[in-house]
């Protein structure tokens, strides 16, 4: 049986759950029997109920974010922005490059299939990777593209024009590539470069939903 | 309610990263009273806390390349915050103590429901008054939710360390508070 100088030492642990189950009980033991340590136990339990309702969030008397702004824009603080500027010519020319990229490897890949149709047996990890991480990738698109069109009004016409034609241009690569893969199921070649497509179309798309105001 | 606002955040980090101030505005906006009030609450100085809100926020803006999406963006906010707090308490003497938290105890978004004003601020008054590794403990584990492994790599203690001090802090905030 404990005594009180040991349940005194195992309280903390003890309400917060976090003692090996034989402990646990030991301590519930001798708090059923001592009305000290079980009034010292309501005192935990009361002050971490009180400190659960403190306000988690406190209105700043001023305006902090001026102060920020100068700070983030002096020169002597270095940008997020990763070496390469990031440019509408950018945006466009990477899109451009993959849609050609996607486009030709498609053909060739239809064209010229890497393994005898139906030779592959019944497992392709590559597809049940694809089919297991399309519904996330899709999320994430449509979620991207919602970013994208709240930001609309803040981006001028020729930017919008770029992105959505290149978008346009990857959908199509995409949907050629998908068609090609349900003539070809088990091409594994294919899968994997839809899921390189998904994956390079959310990084445009983030790209372009990052650009600044009025590029 | 979180979900949403983690949803909004994915968006502004991955602009704010590319380099949108606005983005990183929205971000301060979304997240400021929150970090302020962990501040405030490990200093014990509104004023102090309000200077260094307005570091931790620029210490992120600075550390955003390295932010992974490993975790939540508001609890990776609130690490680079808590190392702000524990740099300026290394850096220099500790400023005197002037606990006006406990006159604006706004309430912000997802806090508990409404309860006797006099209950918040007797307990923001004791938690000030604890000696000042008693209350980082306290208010990082009981109030803000870091484990003793988080507070032990931030505070540079060991996890054992954590837990004396959280020991510390209760029993003298249970003797205040009665």
């Amino acid at each position: 049986m404990m005594d009180c100088r040991r349940v005194e030492a195992l309280l903390d642990d003890y309400v917060d759950g976090c003692l090996p189950e034989i402990q646990a009980r030991e301590v519930e033991a001798h708090l059923g029997t001592c009305v000290p340590c079980a009034r010292s136990e309501d005192e935990i339990r009361s002050l971490l109920r009180r400190a659960g309702y403190l306000p988690i969030a406190l209105e700043p008397s001023r305006d902090l974010w001026p102060g920020i702004e100068a700070e983030i824009r002096s020169p002597r603080r270095e940008s997020p922005r990763r070496a390469g500027s990031l440019s509408l010519g950018w945006l466009a020319g990477a899109a451009a490059a993959l849609v050609v990229l996607t486009s030709a490897v498609t053909l060739w890949v239809t064209r010229y299939p890497p393994y005898p149709q139906g030779g592959m047996g019944r497992s392709h990890p590559e597809l049940a990777f694809l089919s297991a991480s399309e519904p996330d990738y899709l999320r994430a698109r449509a979620a991207l593209l919602a970013a994208l069109d709240d930001r609309r009004a803040s981006l001028s016409p020729e930017t919008l024009r770029v992105i959505e034609e290149n978008l346009a241009a990857m959908d199509t690569a995409l949907n050629s590539m998908k068609a090609a893969l349900e003539k070809d199921p088990g091409n594994r070649s294919l899968a994997a470069l839809i899921e390189a497509t998904y994956r390079e179309e959310i990084r445009l798309l983030r790209r372009a939903a990052s650009l600044p105001a009025h590029a | 309610m979180e979900q949403a606002l983690a949803n909004r955040d994915t968006f502004d980090v991955a602009a704010a990263k590319g380099g949108d101030q606005a983005a990183f505005e929205r971000l301060y906006r979304a997240h400021a009273g929150r970090i302020l009030a962990l501040c405030a609450r490990l200093t014990g100085d509104r004023s102090a806390a309000e200077d260094l809100t307005q570091e931790a926020f620029v210490k992120a803006w600075e550390g955003l390349p390295s932010f992974r999406g490993e975790c939540a963006f508001a609890s990776w906010l609130h690490r680079v915050a808590v190392r702000v707090v524990l740099d300026e308490a290394r850096a220099k003497v500790r400023r005197p103590r002037t606990m006006s938290l406990v006159t604006d105890p706004g309430r912000g978004p997802g806090s508990a429901p409404p309860r006797a004003a006099s209950s918040d601020v007797d307990l923001e008054r004791a938690v000030a008054a604890l000696p000042e590794g008693a209350r980082r403990v306290f208010v990082l584990h009981d109030v803000h939710g870091f484990s003793h492994e988080e507070i032990a790599e931030l505070a540079g203690l060991a996890p054992g360390t954590s837990k004396a001090q959280l020991h510390r802090a209760r029993k003298l905030l249970r003797e205040a508070l009665r």
